[in-house]
């Protein structure tokens, strides 16, 4: 049994269904669906149902804690008192997230967590979540997370880290919450021998490899300093200013609360904002501190590179890639970061 | 394709060298394959990387209105830029909504046979294995790390380019014809017309379907030419017209609006639906639009500069009807 | 585990007009349930957001002191659609507060120093509260001499009007009221508050500014502070931004790193110095 907790488990492929299957005793499983190819997390009730050979999902996994649309309270005019919306949470399991989007998760942590006072929305669906994070054999052309600090087996964020070996899962515990579903699950798997490390390590290098790193990105986050840079102006000319890339971003976690009523009740909900938007800064007296394309262009670099390292002590990008792939204008986030390292 | 190219890089190098322009706005290469990129460039070397080709998609138009209620010379300010049929027919309703006058803008107007679309290709692929692309004529070849795999342009069109009529731009200062020639729908989209003849509740469900996918990100209001409100209705507070959320009910209140706001002013040029990353068929209400302001006023906006915008002018002679009680 | 988004129910006890334009109101604010008002304990300098359900929130400085007790006063000027709404309610009607938010003025710093206080406009609010806190009795003796210089656009404008009087009658302090046009009934002095400032030169050894205003007169009272010897750390500012939620997680309201509800709104002008200029 120690010797199991040292190395790590083996799971052969041919046992995914019964270890799936006992998951599902204890928890709602949201995994990688084979209906739409993995581009999206749905509910998981059997392992024939899991995409395990995706690339990444098209949203990213804010959402499950951070939703598009959050009810934060509901009132009654009649007793004027707020009614807190509580989250319906049962025991959930993220299954194969991306070490990228698992990082992603610990920096909202940061923000909706550790920096007081805590969120309670997040903090319910946070507390009754655990991440079976799944590392990556190979990376998109739009991957870049070794530039960034993260890399293909990222632990951060993960309960337990499963990688996929040729025809066997290696997974280890890194939270006492994975080293309890690793126990419960302890009938379907074998101990991890060293082999299987060395094969791990193996793919986990072939991952980088594929990866070039193009930017130190500390010394970007020291140019950032110059707020004053020059280039953000040629840089935002071609932006639509549409929101699409803090959307879909796994760090991003702007939102805007509005009241909504009808006749006598109603509710205050919070929905995804982004920086992006021209009314993000307006003052109710018309003054916009950011009132073009240039300036929220340079906010978002600047808040995720430099402002969030200054805050969170992490910058705010994991290197999923999301923002170059569905970005109408091709805007390309590894070409800004070069482009500003260029300028003197 | 390459000869247009070049005639579009010496073409715009020397509008700049002799300062006909300030800028021109034309596309770069993507740092993906497959992709493109609008571009700015100002000096004539910077005019080397403009390039042509089928996946040129986006609506350049766009830019104008911002660039125009920016510039502190407005009189002497020239943007030169290239077009499409499809983008030529929204800049001539641009400038019937006064967003910019004629003489500020140099259109290089460009001859078109259909634009790819470059999601329905990577569909088809494993889009993370593609390295490069090269095209014919008619097809597209995709190079990917396994081999490499051919498609029909014709299969894999942009879907507003398949009932184009408009492939050479209305208005322009130069034209720059294409080796292929240039794409002439004859027949009529059938679009709307094969949406209409489902059943209601199939109908509804489809577009209940369409529509709970909206992220309500509002790439398609940005990547519009005809959006250029300074403040849009949907964000609006005062009054506040409707929710925010992601509910159905705030979602249909959107598109729907938005949708109503371009009648007489929408070109189908197809860049609200590329722009959605949901891949939601916005072309059920876009192109619904034009097939009602045709049948009913008999007009088709960005063809002719000098037809008035029917649901922005008003004549005497315009039926009031609907309005005064019969006696 | 209590929750910050949830506001507290308080009533509107009072309700003053401050100016003649009328866009103006002090709400007096008074909570429902006593032990709400012995949970909020804040400072002069902080804020609250003003909760109106089926509006919105709007944040505003509070303008009362601790010192003060069984009521919080809040100046409000209709801007949009939240303040609107307030400004369209009657006394005895129940609103909702959340707070107190945001940090104080730096009163460990001003102990020991004599107090500068350079107000413009409606922006007073919070000055408000710190004169009074200062001029509290047991208070007072912890700081040295106190000066305030407070100006408006026109005597209709200035806030407090029935306070302000009194403050140039006390001999623990010297108050100097100004505006930048009078009327036929006025005859007290007349500058912008930047000149006023100039023309008493106070000194600096010492001293800390406390600085609220427009950002117009802001523009102007820095260089004269600067050029009387007053160090960056020794000023302080109260900014505004479009805020939220209040506790630095909506990420509207951040000046480069640092957040306007959390890390502010006040900041010395050395921090600010520090930070990108996009306010």
């Amino acid at each position: 049994m120690v010797k199991k907790e040292r190395l790590g488990v083996i799971l052969s492929e041919s046992r995914l269904p019964e270890f799936i299957a006992s998951l599902t005793e204890t928890y709602r499983i949201f995994g990688p669906s084979k209906k739409d190819d993995g581009e999206s997390f749905a509910d998981i009730h059997k392992s024939e149902e899991l995409a395990l050979d995706y690339r990444n999902t098209k949203m990213s996994s804010k959402g499950f804690f951070f939703p598009q649309t959050e009810s934060l309270m509901w009132y009654d005019s009649t007793d004027k008192k707020a009614k807190q919306d509580k989250p319906e949470v049962q025991p959930t399991l993220l299954f194969g997230l991306r070490p990228c989007d698992a990082l992603a998760i610990s920096y909202l942590d940061k923000v909706f967590l550790s920096n007081e006072p805590q969120d309670p929305y997040y903090r319910q669906r946070r507390e009754a979540t655990k991440i079976v994070c799944l590392a990556c054999n190979s990376p998109s052309p739009t991957c870049f997370c070794t530039s960034v600090g993260c890399g293909p087996d990222s632990e951060n964020g993960a309960d337990i880290m499963m990688y996929k070996l040729n025809d066997r899962y290696f997974m280890k515990a890194l939270t006492p919450g994975g080293e309890e579903i690793l126990t419960k699950i302890d009938a379907e798997t074998e101990p991890a021998t060293s082999q299987d490390i060395v094969e791990k390590d193996d793919l986990v290098n072939k991952a980088c490899q594929m990866m070039k790193r193009f930017v130190d990105i500390d010394e970007f986050k020291e140019k950032l300093d110059n707020f004053q840079g020059p280039w953000w102006e040629k840089l935002a000319q071609k932006c639509l200013g549409c929101g699409i890339c803090t959307y879909f971003c796994p760090t991003c976690h702007c939102f805007d609360v509005t009241d909504e009523v009808v006749r006598q009740s109603g509710r205050r909900v919070r929905t995804w904002d982004s920086c992006m938007y021209p009314l993000f800064t307006l003052h109710a007296s018309g003054h916009n501190p950011r009132p073009t394309e240039r300036e929220r262009m340079r906010q978002r670099i600047m808040h995720k590179f430099n402002y969030a390292d200054k805050y969170y002590s992490s910058i705010f990008c994991v290197g999923c890639g999301r923002c170059i792939v569905h970005c109408p204008v091709n805007m390309d986030i590894r070409q800004v970061i070069t482009q500003i390292m260029e300028e003197r | 394709m390459k000869q247009a190219e070049h005639e579009i890089r010496s073409n715009v190098g020397k509008l700049l060298k002799q300062k006909n322009i300030d800028v021109f706005i034309g596309y770069e290469k993507g740092s993906l394959p497959l992709r493109t990129s609008p571009c700015f460039v100002s000096s004539e070397k910077e005019a080397r990387k403009l390039i042509w080709n089928s996946f040129c998609t986006n609506n350049l138009a766009v830019y104008l209105p911002r660039i125009m209620s920016r510039v502190k010379n407005k009189g002497s300010t020239r943007v030169g830029i290239i077009c499409k049929g499809c983008d030529s027919r929204s800049l001539v309703e641009l400038i019937k909504e006064k967003q910019l006058a004629r003489g500020q803008i140099y259109i290089i107007g460009i001859s078109c046979s259909g634009m790819v679309d470059y999601k329905k290709i990577l569909s088809q692929v494993n889009s993370d294995e593609v390295i490069g692309v090269d095209e014919t004529a008619d097809e597209i070849t995709v190079r990917s790390k396994e081999g490499e795999r051919v498609f029909s342009k014709e299969e894999n069109l942009c879907e507003p380019c398949r009932a184009c009529k408009h492939a050479v731009p209305t208005v322009y200062d130069m034209l720059i014809r294409t080796a292929q020639q240039p794409r002439q729908a004859t027949t009529p989209d059938p679009t709307v017309h094969d949406f209409l003849m489902k059943p209601r509740e199939e109908r509804w469900q489809i577009l209940e379907q369409e529509l709970s996918k909206c992220i309500r990100c509002y790439a398609c209001r940005n990547a519009c030419p005809n959006c250029y409100c300074k403040e849009c209705f949907a964000e609006q507070t005062k009054p506040r017209w409707f929710g925010v959320t992601t509910d159905l009910t705030d979602i249909i209140f959107y598109h729907t609006i938005r949708i109503f706001h371009q009648a007489g002013r929408c070109v189908d040029c197809g860049a609200c639906i590329r722009a959605c990353p949901m891949n939601i068929n916005l072309r059920l209400f876009t192109r619904m639009l034009v097939d009602e302001v045709k049948e009913r006023f008999g007009y088709e906006p960005g063809v002719s500069a000098k037809e008035v915008q029917p649901l922005a002018t008003f004549k005497t002679e315009d039926r009031q009807d609907f309005m005064i009680e019969p006696e | 585990m209590s929750n910050p988004y949830k506001p507290t129910p308080v009533k509107i006890s009072d309700i003053v007009v401050e100016n003649e334009a009328r866009d103006i109101k002090t709400f007096k604010l008074t909570f429902i349930d006593k032990a709400d008002e012995e949970n909020f304990v804040f400072l002069p300098g902080q804020f609250a957001e003003l909760s109106m359900f089926g509006f919105g929130e709007c944040p505003i400085g509070i303008a009362s002191s601790p010192t003060e007790k069984g009521y919080l006063l809040f100046t409000v000027k209709r801007a949009g659609v939240v303040t609107t709404q307030l400004h369209r309610a009657a006394v005895n009607e129940t609103i909702g507060i959340r707070g107190p938010l945001g940090n104080t003025y730096p009163l460990e710093k001003m102990k020991g120093n004599n107090i500068l206080i350079v107000g413009g406009g409606f922006a007073f609010t919070t000055l408000r509260a710190t004169i009074k806190y200062i001029l509290e009795q047991t208070n007072r003796p912890r700081f040295g001499d106190l000066m305030v210089i407070y100006g408006a656009r026109s005597p209709g404008e200035l806030l407090y009007k029935s306070e302000l009087w009194a403050l140039e009658k006390r001999s623990d302090m010297e108050t100097f009221i100004t505006v930048d046009k009078g009327d036929k009934k006025w005859n007290r002095r007349e500058g912008f508050v930047p000149t006023v400032l100039k023309e008493v030169a106070p000194s600096s050894r010492q001293t800390v500014a406390l600085v609220c205003g427009p950002p117009i007169m802001i523009k102007f009272t820095l260089p004269v502070l600067i050029e009387l010897g007053f160090s960056p750390e020794s000023i302080f500012l109260s900014l505004e931004m479009r805020m939220k939620c209040g506790i630095g997680k909506c990420g509207h309201c951040n000046i480069g790193h640092k957040y306007v509800c959390k890390d502010g709104p006040v900041f010395s002008f050395a921090e600010l110095q520090k930070l990108p200029q996009e306010y």
